[in-house]
């Protein structure tokens, strides 16, 4: 129960979820790169600020237990979704990496990233504040 | 074992070994590239690399069942999401690449008359190895290029998680 009211907040939620979004595109990032001149490859990418926001619009669980898990209750945040990517392989390339807009979706995705884990923490820090 | 977290520095691992067997190979040919006399008999031939991306399954995907251990909820109607649906678990490959070292057998030998030289043929033409040192000089750039990609993807991907951790200090 404790639990839930020091860490279960959907803002926290979302931060964890955001974190765990970063991870996953870097690892699918790395692929891309790793792959980058292998013939017939194709590129992935990762969906999750869309998600979110698709989230909120659309998700809406029926309760007729109260047992249930409601949408907003659980304060679930999507998982990130992996999808091949849409770029269209290039005339004579090999295929559809292309290098330096992955190595710009990395290094935007390591700030991005850098700033939730600050957020994060700073969140864990006034938690811990208020208990001493 | 369930280390999700580190599975992309795997792919980058497994490039970086890549893109190192190809600029080894690469600097075979160039060592080799007059050699006219070798084990198998005649000139040297000129050893290409291929790259394939292999599928691995993660080693943190839960298989079905598997994940009860952590969240099992249970499906009273048709309509109800299962446990892995609602945490997106579709995505569980891991692109790695292989490389592939094959002989050259297509580019023929490049021929240069020169009766003197102890490996001329009948007909004073020495048979020199298929190895053309511009196509080489190519692939060598290309290779180190794709490898220091890897190497920021790697560099990268190592903050990131310094990045996590420190949030417990």
């Amino acid at each position: 129960m404790i639990r839930n009211v020091l860490f279960g907040s959907r803002a926290m939620n979302l931060l964890k979820g955001g974190m765990d979004a970063g991870q996953t595109r870097m690892r699918v990032i790395s692929e891309n790169i790793a792959n980058v001149t292998t013939p017939g490859f194709e590129a992935k990418e990762v969906l999750f600020e869309e998600q979110i926001s698709k989230a909120r619009q659309s998700i809406e669980l029926a309760q007729t237990s109260a047992g249930h898990r409601g949408a907003e209750k659980s304060g679930d945040v999507p998982a990130p979704q992996v999808q091949p990517s849409e770029a269209q392989t290039p005339e004579g390339a090999i295929n559809n990496v292309d290098l330096e807009q992955e190595l710009v979706r990395m290094k935007q995705n390591e700030i991005h990233f850098q700033a939730l884990s600050q957020l994060l923490a700073r969140k864990y820090k006034g938690i811990q504040d208020a208990i001493r | 074992m369930k280390i999700n977290y580190l599975s992309g520095m795997n792919s980058s691992a497994s490039a970086l070994s890549a893109y190192r067997q190809w600029m080894n190979t690469i600097s075979e040919n160039l060592a080799n590239a007059q050699t006219t006399r070798t084990a198998e008999g005649g000139p040297y031939r000129r050893q290409q690399v291929s790259f394939e991306a292999v599928e691995t399954r993660q080693a943190s995907a839960a298989k079905p069942g598997e994940n009860a251990s952590t969240l099992a909820p249970s499906r009273t109607h048709d309509q109800h999401m299962t446990a892995g649906q609602s945490a997106g678990l579709g995505s569980a490959t891991q692109s790695q690449v292989q490389v592939r070292i094959s002989q050259d057998n297509e580019t023929p030998f490049t021929q240069i008359y020169d009766p003197s030289h102890p490996d001329a043929g009948d007909d004073g033409f020495v048979q020199y190895p298929n190895v053309n040192p511009v196509t080489e000089m190519v692939n060598l750039i290309l290779a180190s290029r794709a490898y220091e990609a890897n190497v920021a993807a790697l560099a990268t991907d190592k903050r990131m998680q310094e990045m996590a951790l420190s949030i417990g200090k």
